[in-house]
């Protein structure tokens, strides 16, 4: 079965770039995000955690 | 013939339920739903009759009266005299492309009914969710908040002398007939050998040090006998665009 694959993952791992750094981030375990640039220079985040919703300010 | 074409007919009946079963409970290639025999038997027998109940309405009403009487003596195994046999072969064409349209529809009703579960009960925690664990987890369909976009897989392998620490993204998984994890592929795969991380000094496991610990498989595809993994570690990783670009200020 196809295991978990979102639509930004999917992007990233078609990109070369995005999917060499995508690859680097395996080893990083004491990195909790990075960030990473595919070769259009869209940049993403990608992050062990959730990220926050930003909150409005009243 | 006589005494065989109850038990026939019995079968072509209750095959609408098991059609139905199939079609709900199965998602590419593997059974979600994990149930003794005896059970999936019981469940195809009620659902067989719900759906013969509701067909036999409809053609019966709406297309053709069905003869009740003959279906009966044929469930039961009772003698049927010549008008029912003289019957039944006026009848013959209709009878094979009700049983047809039931296997059909039944498997129509069957995929319809398993995309509308994982559509409104589509997580683990959901109260129609499927009894099998492993396709939530692995989906990344534990609950509404996490929305992880791909799976990071880090496990443990014996391999003879040595243990192994293997990296990588999940690309797929099989689930084996009792709903366990059967393999993992994996790819983007570096590999560690375990003893590697006694012969460094405490603390010094940081920077390049660590890189030099990785060996890189090269390759498509990893595949990992779950048997064979005596740790597994599963880590969602979360992806979203960076907030704002470099040299641009949030405009409010």
């Amino acid at each position: 079965m196809k295991a978990l694959m979102g639509k930004i993952a999917k992007e990233v791992r078609q990109d070369s770039k995005g999917r060499e750094e995508l690859r680097a981030f395996i080893t990083e375990s004491n990195k909790d995000s990075a960030t990473i640039t595919l070769k259009n220079g869209k940049k993403y985040i990608v992050s062990r955690h959730k990220p926050k919703t930003r909150e409005v300010a009243a | 013939m006589n005494i065989a074409f109850p038990a026939f007919f019995l079968l072509a009946l209750v095959l609408t339920g098991f059609i139905f079963l199939n079609a709900f409970e199965r998602r590419e290639n593997t059974n979600l739903e994990k149930i003794p025999f005896s059970s999936a038997s019981a469940r195809a027998l009620v659902s067989s009759g719900i759906i013969h109940l509701i067909l036999l309405s409809i053609v019966h009403q709406f297309i053709l009266p069905v003869d009740f009487s003959v279906s009966i003596k044929l469930i039961t195994g009772a003698k049927l005299t010549d008008s029912d046999i003289s019957g039944l072969q006026v009848d013959v064409v209709n009878i094979v492309f009700y049983f047809l349209s039931t296997y059909i529809v039944a498997y129509i009703l069957g995929k319809f009914l398993q995309i509308a579960v994982l559509k409104f009960s589509p997580y683990k925690s959901s109260k129609f969710a499927f009894d099998t664990p492993w396709y939530y987890e692995l989906k990344g369909k534990l609950s509404e908040e996490a929305d992880a976009e791909i799976i990071k897989i880090s496990c443990l392998v014996n391999s003879g002398e040595c243990a192994y620490l293997y990296y990588g993204y999940l690309q797929d998984f099989y689930l084996d007939d009792s709903g366990q994890l059967d393999r993992l592929v994996l790819s983007d795969v570096y590999r560690r050998n375990i003893q590697d991380d006694e012969d460094l000094p405490i603390g010094k496991i940081a920077g390049d040090q660590q890189d030099q610990r990785f060996y890189q498989i090269k390759g498509d595809r990893l595949v990992l006998k779950y048997d064979k993994v005596v740790n597994l570690n599963i880590e969602y990783l979360y992806m979203y665009e960076t907030p704002f670009e470099e040299g641009k200020t949030e405009e409010v």
